[in-house]
């Protein structure tokens, strides 16, 4: 098992209640390659216990692939990616579904098994791992169901459900095993703005009410005020930006300004 | 150079398809404990691949038997009687035409319904998903299939080795004048059971092909619409290939060597 530099500086050991000071992530220069193009060329990020880290840039700037490597999906070229200090990069299969466990996905596109209902989607992750019986099973998934404001969907194919509901269902079942992390990737995208608002306020109600850690994808800024206690921006493979959303709105980075202004003119080429 | 480079990707695509389907080779072959716990998709594979494919199987070994008997009875014409049309039909469908058709067109059917329904599921992030819930798709998605597709082939051989000597009978009834008494003794005359566990042996391998395939083909699957059409065309392609070469292959290895003279 391997640290963070700063971990092994401050001695820390084990998932101890001490470590709770400490990053929940680490990404220490992170780097991938898809064919000719560099993707990542050096990410290094912390996340810390419960915030919610909205991590922004242009679309195919490389914003999933990072989410992607946070959970072992994607293994980097080069660097290293620490979960409550354990590096994961060195995971086999088994370690990583181990980890996968304290972690929760919500999808671009929802992902949901189009095979299944409403119901078994949610469910599959407890009748895979939580060794509940059927009614404790059902009984949950109607809880997180009504969370996300659902009820009576239970028997619905997604096929059956807008999108707005397909992110709401999915929303559920990425929480049902109550994660210790969970990751969105564009959650408000393809939804209008009433219906983004609903999945922001959800995003949030976690954050405050279980003390979920968030890592959010997006490139819409409304949504990122809203939600971010922090606020970071991939741009040509590397963080260059990190700043509360106060921060954010004052900063003279013009890359950032930029971007969260939407002007085509600027630092950022608009092709 | 660029002579190189066109003459050498071909390679590399072939060589990395073939990594690709050792490497799914081995998760599938340490998956293999697992299958009892996913029984229950076994099943509904069982369902897919056997019960669906009945009535293609149906139509194909009726008029596969039938045109056997038509052609056989004009190389016959004048050299052999036909009463021994029977044995000719009896031969050809146990030992080739009933396992190498229908595992030709069961393939062709399930092997792009796998590559299709996997391949979908890759470009809509389906299978992230399942990883991101810990569950290994290897074990949830292949591991059924390929079982299921073995265990299912061999049925609708011995399904299809049976109907398509009844179209031989009937035609040789309807449109030869061979009564089915006489058909029925030819049959019996050079009919050996080697030759139908022969047939049935090369099935299993068969079913292995069309389902590894099909699931090979999904998983690497890219893009969209466009990425699941080809992986398809892929899959099938892949599959007929593989057991046409398997089946020379195989004849080989059970009628010469096992079953062989001696």
């Amino acid at each position: 098992m391997r640290r963070p530099p700063e971990a092994v500086r401050a001695g820390a050991h084990g998932r101890s209640g001490a470590m709770k000071n400490e990053p929940i992530i680490s990404i220490r220069n992170i780097r991938r390659r898809f064919g000719s193009q560099q993707v990542l060329a050096g990410v290094d990020l912390d996340i810390a216990h419960g915030e919610t880290l909205v991590i922004m840039g242009r679309s195919g700037c490389g914003k999933s692939v990072l989410l992607k490597h946070i959970t072992g999906l994607f293994r980097p070229d080069e660097g290293r990616i620490f979960f409550e200090g354990e590096d994961i990069t060195q995971f086999g299969r088994k370690k990583l579904f181990q980890m996968r466990m304290h972690f929760g996905m919500l999808f671009q596109g929802s992902a949901l098994f189009d095979s299944m209902t409403v119901e078994e989607n949610v469910a599959l992750p407890l009748v895979k791992h939580s060794g509940k019986n059927e009614d404790e099973i059902r009984e949950t998934v109607a809880d997180k169901l009504r969370i996300v404001g659902l009820e009576g969907v239970q028997g619905r194919y997604p096929s059956e459900l807008s999108g707005g509901m397909k992110k709401r269902v999915g929303l559920a079942r990425a929480v049902v095993m109550d994660p210790e992390v969970v990751l969105y990737d564009e959650p408000t995208t393809g939804l209008d703005p009433i219906m983004s608002d609903v999945i922001n306020n959800l995003i949030r109600d976690l954050q405050t009410g279980l003390r979920i850690t968030s890592v959010v994808v997006t490139h819409d800024i409304g949504s990122a005020y809203k939600i971010a206690t922090r606020l970071a921006m991939l741009h040509e493979g590397r963080i260059i930006y990190e700043g509360t959303p106060e921060e954010t709105r004052g900063t003279d980075n013009e890359i950032v300004r930029q971007f969260v202004e939407g002007r085509a003119d600027g630092p950022i080429g608009a092709f | 150079m660029r002579f190189f480079i066109l003459l050498g990707r071909p390679f590399l695509m072939f060589f990395e398809e073939v990594g690709g389907v050792f490497i799914l080779l081995c998760r599938v072959n340490q998956s293999l404990p697992k299958l009892p716990r996913n029984l229950r998709n076994m099943l509904i594979q069982m369902d897919r691949i056997g019960t669906g494919s009945i009535p293609l199987v149906l139509v194909t070994s009726i008029f596969v038997g039938a045109v056997t008997a038509v052609q056989a009875a004009y190389q016959f014409q004048g050299f052999v009687p036909l009463r021994y049309l029977g044995a000719v039909v009896g031969k050809s469908v146990t030992l080739e035409l009933g396992p190498v058709l229908t595992a030709l067109v069961v393939g062709g059917r399930v092997s792009a319904a796998i590559a299709a329904e996997i391949g979908t599921m890759k470009v809509t992030e389906q299978i992230d998903a399942m990883e991101m819930i810990a569950i290994d798709p290897v074990e949830y998605l292949v591991l059924p299939r390929i079982a299921a597709a073995v265990l299912m082939l061999p049925v609708l051989t011995v399904f299809s080795d049976f109907l398509a000597i009844i179209g031989g009978m009937i035609v040789a009834k309807i449109s030869l004048g061979v009564s089915v008494n006489v058909f029925e003794s030819g049959l019996r005359l050079l009919f050996k059971y080697q030759d139908l566990v022969g047939g049935l042996i090369k099935t299993f391998f068969f079913g292995f092909i069309i389902a590894l395939m099909g699931c090979y083909y999904g998983f690497a699957t890219k893009g969209g619409a466009e990425g699941v059409g080809m992986a398809t065309m892929r899959a099938v392609v892949a599959s007929c290939l593989l057991i046409l070469i398997a089946n020379y292959l195989l004849a080989f290895l059970i009628f010469k060597i096992i079953f062989g003279p001696g």
